[in-house]
């Protein structure tokens, strides 16, 4: 899903289909609407999240169909610039972020991650 | 105060804000959009029972969740105008505005149009609409009715973040719920995050060089005087005055002082040899041997932080500024000497 969002957010394409294919549900509406408000803003983003996740819980334990992934997540690399000349948008650095996913099953036998929340920097 | 007339109209739009947080925009990484603070969600929330980010103080995570999207014009009951700004004559108010948008969310997608957290004042605790069966139900997207996607900036005078955060639904007609708007805790956290306190100027007798056993006077020339920063909601608002209450004077000889006043400035005429009445030291010796041939001298302010409004009221945590200067201290001997 972030590899999604990664490629998406260097054009700051809302509309990017890919975001689907891995992503559902608050999950999905919230990465669209953060690279909307990218695109009104003409920022886009360059470089890729590096990432860490561990399955930190799966429910029911027999036959799970949530599962709660814990992550931490390195911006460092993954900064906004602005679309028309390329600039770095701000001087406000990336870092380490906590990230939970919830993943769950999907009707199609598909896990998707139906909600994240990601934490400030620092976090992890 | 406040205009009544100017806030009824405009409070519609604070109201929004609030709900919706009004933490800075700032670009910065990836998640800059989707972190926490600009597209929270029940996720958020999880774990050791906190609602928010642990790392802010004081901070209240449950008015930065989009709550009911949506700003209305409490009068019209219909989103207060794009460009709607409350500053007018009067300063430190934050203000929101939003405009109507193109964005359409994705097919799969859903909204959390009616979460809204525990909040540390006691407010209203929604754990129902957790539920994902009920975001669903709750789900606030175009074709239930008329409305619209709008994307939203708050601005706060001096300080304009001008970046748009992501887009909220909201409905015509859609009425903000009391128990959406903000308690007056909450309204007090936003008025202290407003505050702007000044930095500290450092001032002292002798103007130039200090002499080794001569009084020097220290005094703050700016910097010193109470703050207020008002929020306000319709028919609240809340007004939080950060007051200073001392200085803490690090003489960089190892002394520190500390002053109860901004201290008494020295006036020509006075005998140069007549202590500070409130804010002075003697050096003992000179700063031939520091770094720069003198001595770093930092003051400290000291402000307690008080909020009131709503006919309720409270302290937070006190708040300090910091100046700095060099002082050289010169050997009176030396001086009368003539080096010799």
């Amino acid at each position: 899903m972030w590899r999604e969002f990664a490629v998406a957010g260097t054009t700051s394409d809302w509309q990017s289909a890919a975001l689907g294919k891995y992503a559902t549900g608050v999950a999905l509406t919230n990465l669209t609407r953060g690279l909307y408000a990218d695109h009104y803003n003409k920022l886009v983003t360059k470089g890729e999240a590096t990432h860490d996740a561990k399955v930190a819980s799966a429910e029911p334990a027999d036959n799970p169909t949530k599962i709660i992934v814990t992550d931490c997540s390195d911006s460092t690399k993954a900064l906004k610039y602005r679309a028309d000349n390329g600039q770095l948008a701000d001087d406000t650095p990336g870092g380490r972020r906590l990230i939970n996913g919830q993943v769950e099953l999907q009707g199609d036998k598909s896990w998707k991650v139906t909600d994240f929340a990601v934490r400030e920097v620092g976090t992890c | 105060m406040l205009n009544m007339k100017r806030a009824a109209v405009v409070a519609g739009a604070v109201a929004a804000g609030l709900v919706l947080g009004t933490a800075p925009a700032f670009a910065g990484d990836n998640y800059g959009n989707v972190n926490c603070n600009q597209t929270p969600t029940p996720l958020c929330d999880l774990g050791a029972g906190t609602s928010g980010d642990p790392n802010r103080p004081g901070g209240n995570p449950g008015s930065n969740k989009p709550g009911r999207p949506g700003g209305n014009d409490s009068s019209t009951g219909r989103p207060s105008n794009p460009g709607d700004t409350i500053v007018g004559g009067d300063s430190n108010l934050a203000s929101c505005s939003y405009v109507k948008s193109d964005y359409q969310p994705p097919s799969g997608g859903v909204v959390t149009a009616s979460y809204k957290p525990s909040t540390t004042s006691g407010g209203v605790v929604h754990a129902a609409v957790f539920r994902p069966t009920a975001f669903r139900a709750q789900a606030a997207q175009p074709g239930q009715g008329p409305g619209a996607w709008y994307v939203w900036k708050c601005t706060t005078e001096g300080v304009t973040d001008g970046l748009y955060r992501p887009p909220v639904w909201i409905a015509d007609g859609q009425q903000p719920g009391a128990a959406l708007l903000p308690s007056p805790a909450e309204l007090a956290q936003m008025a202290r995050k407003q505050l702007r306190l000044p930095s500290p100027s450092i001032a002292a007798n002798p103007a130039g060089d200090q002499l080794v056993n001569l009084p020097t006077w220290m005094w703050l020339s700016g910097g010193w005087g109470p703050v207020s920063a008002t929020a306000a909601v319709p028919g609240v608002s809340v007004t939080a005055v950060a007051t200073p209450t001392s200085v803490t004077w690090a003489m960089g000889d190892g002394s520190t002082v500390t002053c109860t006043g901004a201290g008494t400035p020295y006036k020509a005429g006075t005998d140069p040899k007549a202590p500070s009445p409130d804010c002075g030291h003697v050096y003992r010796r000179s700063s031939a041997s520091q770094p720069g041939q003198a001595y770093p001298v930092t003051a400290t302010v000291h402000w307690t932080v008080t909020w009131s409004g709503a006919g309720q009221g409270g302290t937070f945590p006190d708040m300090t500024t910091t100046g700095n200067a060099t002082f050289r201290v010169a050997e009176s001997q030396a001086l009368n000497n003539g080096g010799g």
